[in-house]
């Protein structure tokens, strides 16, 4: 069922919709005989007509709302607001927008609302003659339909401190709502923007009381608008419109942030804020937000600062060094800031420049405008920043356009005109054409025939027109939110047409996602999203051949069903609470299955392993995917259209590959272990290597399923230990035997990957150059051994390096010199301790002097502790973990492989620029590795883990997974977390064994490497995560003992 | 009685056809418009078919049964022209509130007469003048009326209607939004009134429903002032109207787009009642019965309407197989109105 919004509508010829995404709704002040002494003039001497080019003026520079103000002691102002209003309703350029009647007298304000047709704004009416006026005025308004604003004013007067404009307006919200009948949209706040910077020092809070209050108001009162007038602010400033003009920039980036919605700004002179240079930014931000102006400093130096500005005269506010800048940066300068003055001039000097004209707009100009995008989207331009950048746009585009012409001439194929007609148009409620203006160039500088139907066109009169002069496609395109919908509609108009062409959809709002998922399956002959104009003439020339249209439609279609159901899996669906999603486990029948013992424990290295072999494992599919042919294999190869070529390259690529296995041009090499194995219910794996226990972090599914649907976890794929946790929250905190000295023990991998290398430098350094007394008390325990207890030192344990430890009794000592005793030490001291506290750990303190000096008072000291202290496994009283060795334990298998020696040649291919080869090389070493992984694992089934000993699949089977276990890597949608693999290499000692490394962003060198975990149980299966929740990311990081910023860094893709 | 909000949730209602059609049929001449009461007026009155409501009567009251028969739950007075602004023309501005008041008798009396259940709308047709026109071309500043003008001579109207016992307002055939934003002002300020002090005879239970019906003129998909069908909404939705919709100037065929656009932005129910088609080479309507009535059986198949019906050329018949192909459909569901973004 569709849904109506409660935003803020209002009209002039036009509607005009203010959204919560609507950025900033400028109020053109212009028109305002108390703001413009021009105006002023005109109205003051009749001249009616001149003063219609005033707003004229406004509304080409971006004014969405008109502000009309006829308070002039020596004007009747009711005759001259109906006299102006009523001129200006036969200018449809100018009536097309909503009218703010601006007036402090109410007679003139109703005057105006008796001449316009639109739904207008009153600015404004308030308490200041108490409540009965207020109710009668307001009553009055909502008779003719008009929002108003209502200033923070009673009888008291004009509310002047934070409280006094929120109270004042939560009244008036409470009576225009409760008594009047008026909607909360309709309601518009005005907390009164006051002159700051005057110089008293009361008046430095303003600007903060406005924005702070907008805050409070949007709160309490959700659906009212917030506007003011902006010019008010930098009052003592008269004169200095560079200094204003800077003001005004930097307070509305704060107040619009703060939520205000509109305000009275002259449309025509506003600054970028990210242009404003840095020294005045400063000094505006200081005076705005109130800091650094004790005693009124800030204000001090923006009066100076603006006094130097001033002594330079007015002509000299003019930077020019941008002109200095290259020609691209010169035009980007221009567009950004709107500057007109010289864009012929650097046009051309970049026409110049570039072998084509086309060229210049497809580079520097697109790349301006897309910093006018970007700076629009983040808020620091609005909207008449942006039309006047589209202003400088069109222009260069102007200039440009008899050189495309006259290119065109030479271009046989532009002149029939004949390859294909496209018709293009702005789709209704829409007026920003500059894309679409810049994809017709280029389609037509390509030899396509264009009808642009310019902007604002209503969807039957686009497809009217596309049938009448048989259009081949059809482009639509706009800038705005609902301009979305109106594309849905064409789409949906087209089908109840029984239209055959296809719908291309462009334009700075759309994306790939919308139209997959809102346009697309409103039209079943193709709607193809173009992401921009350079795109635009592969599309058209895909879709206007017939022969590659058909294939070029059912990927497009194939794709966006792909996006679409990502997207739907990511917002249709709730997300249950991580308890509830381990409860909801998947149900894997332990009773009836008897695991596997593999042929071995620990690990196995392939060097050299067989290239023939391997190479008749590859999947051919993904490698025509690589070279973007698609389509199915072996089908492709006798393909219609794509056969020849298919054929071609598929026996280069055997070719070549005959040749890489003769030569030995890769090596493979290859690592895998297995070892014993239990989940824990939950989302933990802990398996026994000769490392020590080794603790795998599984993540499971949270959206809501549909009811009987388990929410997966690769954790459900491992047996559960025997003794069921009482709790599904496991305390990571399971600590193992130690082995040899130096060497750390994966399970205290607890800090981040960028830290453990530091740590694990600075550990380093530390055993090589210990304090006198480590090196004391360390061959003391190292000889001595207390009792037969190991210890080591430097160890990394968390985020933490431990002196001596010994890992068997969760003993740490620590040596403490003297920097320990200063205050700062001793607090990160206490930190450190109650965390290793909290982790199990007993730490002791000694110092320097009682090892150096009291040497056996401190080993009994230590030899004492450690005889009280019960050892690891009595501590965490688990069930050994071992213990079920023997029949019924169950066991997980890691792999990780990779192909050598394709770098080389790919260097070599390029050096010869033979981009062919290069590529060819680059793909197979991917198949390769990738075939080497089945390869393998198919060896693991029937072989070395043995549990699918009678497996007798063919390739196609296999390349469908129709064995059974999986083997999923991590960094992979069942388990897509990258750090995981930290455990993996270490496990297989990857890097020594066969020399695969591990980036700290965890990618794997050399690039052609594949890891992964084996699982045998016959149930587990592949899956995606999907996002996951809070809970489970807050969990997650406690199991891995990582902050929740950065398993929230590792985690982000599967987030909320 | 159900209210007339239970019964447009339930299905889709049937507005009447062309009144003044209708009364051609009859070929009525200058003595028949006259009457007796009228027989020495000073202008000609041939025409002024709002005056028929006191000179002929029962023809009116015949046309009001035949549209009844035909399956309409809505019929209107006929007042269109009824206002002092536009009665003028004939002299007659003083007449104005006794028409209107005649005009709701004669239609109530209709409704208890034919046995059936439907409801009268109070027409309140655009005026001869607009607001926001200048009819001068060398001053498109100048206006021959003005706003308080326009809204005295609705209140007028209104108080009319509503005393001869109307079960709701329709403000139809907009041409010019800020003639309607007049009717609106007048009917707000009359029930304001007769909250304040009871003068009125109407004995009603508060304010009417208003219906609201605009007219897109031309191809260019706006008013004749010059909105869009948007900014027209946008600009009378403070009437918290029962339905809007759009009637008069275009056919079924022309109409469509603009239904289906009103459909998706309207929070309250949508109205349409088109013309018999265009008019032909002369002048007349020859839209088929069974025509009209498939274009406004597809739109009810679409869910865009809630009130169907015709304007001119529209007869009887017409209405008669409108009923019949929407008997069955769901009207459309008015839209939830969130109260946040």
């Amino acid at each position: 069922m569709s849904t109506i919004k409660p935003y803020l509508r209002l009209s002039g010829l036009e509607p005009l919709i203010v959204r919560p995404d609507s950025n900033f709704v400028n109020i053109g002040e212009r028109t305002n005989v108390t703001g413009s002494k021009k105006f002023a003039r005109l109205v003051r001497e009749n001249k009616y007509e001149e003063a219609l080019s005033v707003a004229r003026q406004q509304v080409e520079n971006g004014a969405q709302v008109l502000d009309v103000n006829m308070d002039d002691a020596l004007l009747d102002g009711v005759k001259a607001m109906t006299t102006f209003l009523n001129l200006l309703q036969s200018e449809p350029d100018i009536a097309k927008i909503p009218i703010m009647i601006d007036s402090s007298k109410f007679e003139i304000i109703e005057a105006g609302l008796k001449c316009v047709q639109g739904k207008c704004i009153v600015n404004s009416i308030s308490m200041k003659e108490g409540e009965e006026k207020f109710i009668q005025q307001a009553e009055i308004c909502n008779m003719y339909g008009a929002s108003v604003v209502v200033m923070a004013f009673d009888e008291n007067g004009q509310a002047d401190t934070l409280q006094k404009r929120v109270d004042v307006c939560e009244k008036a919200y409470k009576i225009l709502t409760e008594k009047v009948g008026y909607d909360p949209q309709d309601i518009i706040f005005d907390p009164n923007i006051f002159a700051i910077a005057t110089g008293l020092e009361e008046h430095n809070n303003y600007a903060v009381d406005f924005i702070e209050a907008t805050k409070i108001i949007k709160k309490k009162m959700p659906l009212v608008k917030i506007s003011g007038g902006v010019s008010n602010l930098s009052f003592s400033f008269r004169g200095n419109d560079h200094v204003r003009e800077a003001m005004h920039s930097v307070f509305l980036y704060y107040a619009i942030k703060a939520g205000m919605d509109m305000g009275i700004v002259n449309a025509g002179q506003l600054v970028v804020y990210d242009e404003i240079e840095p020294g005045l930014k400063q000094l505006c931000e200081d005076v705005i937000l109130n800091r650094n102006n004790d005693n009124n400093e800030a204000t001090e130096k923006l009066i100076v600062f603006a006094e130097t500005v001033k002594a330079k005269g007015k002509e000299e506010v003019k930077d020019e060094s941008w002109r200095n800048a290259s020609v691209e940066e010169r035009l980007k300068h221009a567009l950004v800031n709107g500057i007109t003055d010289y864009i012929e001039a650097d046009t051309e000097e970049a026409r110049n420049k570039y072998s084509k004209p086309l060229e210049v707009i497809e580079g520097p100009l697109m790349d301006g405008m897309n910093v006018v995008g970007d700076l629009f989207g983040s808020g620091k331009m609005f909207l008449p920043q942006v039309v006047k950048s589209a202003r400088v746009m069109k222009k260069s585009v102007a200039w440009l356009t008899p050189f495309i012409e006259e290119e065109k001439k030479n271009n046989p194929q532009a002149m029939r005109g004949t390859v294909g007609k496209i018709l293009l148009a702005t789709v209704k409620g829409d007026v920003h054409d500059i894309g679409k203006n810049i994809v017709g160039v280029v389609l037509g500088c390509n030899g396509y025939e264009i009808k642009d139907m310019g902007v604002m066109v209503p969807a039957d009169k686009i497809l009217d027109e596309a049938e009448k002069i048989g259009a081949d496609i059809i482009g639509v395109s706009g800038l705005i939110t609902p301009s979305l919908d109106e594309m849905a509609h064409v789409a949906h108009e087209m089908k109840r047409r029984n239209m055959k062409l296809p719908l291309l959809i462009g334009g700075a709002t759309t994306s790939r996602v919308h139209t997959a998922v809102k346009i697309a399956p409103h039209y079943d002959n193709g709607v193809i999203h173009v992401l921009d104009a350079s795109r635009s003439v592969s599309t058209v020339s895909a879709l206007l051949n017939k022969e590659q249209k058909k294939n070029f439609l059912d990927n497009i279609q194939k794709e966006y069903n792909q996006v679409r159901e990502q997207f739907l899996n990511k917002k249709g669906k709730a997300i249950i609470s991580y308890a509830d999603a381990v409860v909801n486990k998947e149900k894997i029948d332990w009773e009836n299955y008897t695991p596997v013992k593999p042929s071995f424990e620990g690990v196995k290295v392939f060097k050299k392993f067989d290239l023939g072999t391997i190479a008749k494992c590859i999947d051919w599919g993904p490698f025509f995917i690589g070279w973007e042919m698609h389509g199915k294999f072996p089908d492709i190869l006798t393909d219609k259209n794509l056969g020849t070529e298919a054929t071609k390259l598929y026996n280069d690529a055997q070719k070549l590959l005959a040749q890489v296995i003769k030569e030995n041009w890769f090596t493979a090499n290859g690592v895998i272990g297995f070892w014993p194995a239990t989940s824990n219910n939950a989302d933990t794996i802990t398996l026994q290597s000769d490392k020590g226990e080794v603790k795998l972090e599984t993540l499971r599914q949270q959206l809501k399923k549909a009811a009987g649907q388990p929410s997966f976890s690769l954790a459900d794929f491992v047996m559960p230990s025997p003794t069921p946790q009482t709790s599904w929250i496991v305390e990571g905190s399971a600590k193992a035997p130690s082995r040899s000295e130096g060497e750390e023990d994966p399970i205290y991998y607890r800090a981040d990957p960028i830290t453990y290398p530091l740590l694990k430098e600075f550990a380093q350094k530390n055993r090589n150059n210990p304090t006198q007394a480590e090196d004391v008390l360390w061959n003391l325990l190292k000889t001595k051994k207390l009792g037969g207890h190991k210890f080591r030192r430097q160890h990394i344990i968390g985020n933490y390096i431990a002196d001596l430890v010994c890992l068997d009794k969760l003993f740490i000592i620590e040596i403490d010199g003297l920097i320990h005793q200063l205050p700062e030490n001793k607090e990160s001291d206490k930190v450190r301790t109650n965390w290793l506290k909290e982790e199990g750990f007993e730490v002791l303190r000694v110092t320097n002097e009682q090892v150096l000096h009291h040497t056996d008072e401190t080993l009994g000291l230590i030899h004492t502790a450690l005889k009280n202290r019960q050892s690891q496994k009595e501590l965490l009283n688990l069930s050994s973990p071992n213990g079920g060795q023997g029949a019924g334990s169950d066991f997980i298998g890691a792999f990780a492989v990779s192909i050598f020696g394709a770098k080389k040649y790919i260097e070599k291919f390029a050096a010869e620029f033979d981009e062919y080869n290069k590529i060819m090389v680059e793909i197979l070493a991917d198949r390769m590795v990738e075939a080497f992984a089945e390869c393998l694992h198919e060896k693991v089934r029937k072989e070395y883990w043995g549990y699918a000993k009678d497996e007798n699949l063919s390739n196609e089977q296999l390349i469908k997974e129709e064995y059974k276990g999986i083997r999923p890597a991590p960094g992979y949608p069942a388990c897509p977390e990258h750090t995981e693999k930290v455990k993996l290499f270490n496990l297989l000692n990857a890097t020594e064994n066969i020399g695969i490394e591990l980036t700290e962003s965890m990618a794997m060198s050399p690039p052609a490497s594949v890891c992964g975990w084996y699982f045998a149980h016959p149930q587990s299966h592949y899956f995606g995560l999907g996002k996951i929740g809070k809970d489970q990311l807050e969990d997650y990081a406690r199991r891995k003992g990582i902050s929740v910023e950065e398993a929230e860094r590792w985690l982000r893709p599967v987030l909320d | 009685m159900k209210t007339i909000q239970d019964c447009l949730n339930e299905r889709i209602l049937i507005i009447d056809g062309a009144m003044g059609t209708m009364i051609q049929r009859y070929k009525l001449n200058e003595e028949d418009y006259r009457g007796e009461r009228f027989k020495d007026w000073k202008s000609d009155l041939k025409g002024n078919n709002d005056l028929l409501c006191l000179t002929q009567p029962q023809i009116i009251k015949e046309i009001h049964k035949q549209y009844l028969e035909a399956g309409a739950d809505i019929i209107e007075t006929n007042t269109f022209n009824a206002q002092k602004i536009s009665l003028a023309d004939y002299h007659m501005e003083d007449l104005a509130y006794e028409i209107n008041l005649a005009a709701a008798k004669i239609a109530k009396e209709a409704v208890k007469e034919s046995g059936k259940t439907a409801w009268v709308a109070g027409a309140i047709g655009p005026m001869n003048k607009t607001l926001s026109l200048s009819p001068d071309v060398n001053n498109p500043g100048y206006r021959s009326l003005t706003f308080d003008d326009a809204v005295a001579a609705y209140y007028e109207q209104v108080k009319g209607l509503v005393d001869g016992g109307v079960d709701l307002l329709l403000i139809e055939t907009i041409f010019d939004t800020l003639n309607a934003k007049a009717a609106i002002y007048a009917i707000k300020k009359f029930f304001f009134d007769y909250k304040v002090s009871s003068q009125s005879s109407f004995e009603g239970q508060g304010e009417l429903p208003i219906m609201i019906s605009g007219t897109i003129t031309d191809a260019s998909g706006r008013t004749l002032s010059g909105q869009t069908l948007e900014a027209f909404y946008t600009s009378v939705m403070h009437a918290k109207p029962l339905s809007i919709g759009l009637n008069c100037a275009l056919g079924a065929k022309e109409m469509r787009p603009h239904i289906e656009e009103l459909s998706q932005i309207a929070s309250c129910f949508v109205s349409a009642y088109p013309n018999a088609g265009l008019p032909n080479a002369m002048g007349e309507y020859d839209e088929h019965p069974e025509d009209t009535a498939h274009y406004l059986e597809e739109w009810a198949k679409e869910g865009f309407v809630n009130i169907v019906g015709g304007c001119c050329g529209t007869t009887p018949d017409h209405i008669r197989h409108i009923a019949e192909q929407v008997r069955n459909l769901k009207p459309r569901m008015i839209p939830v109105l969130e109260t946040s973004y």
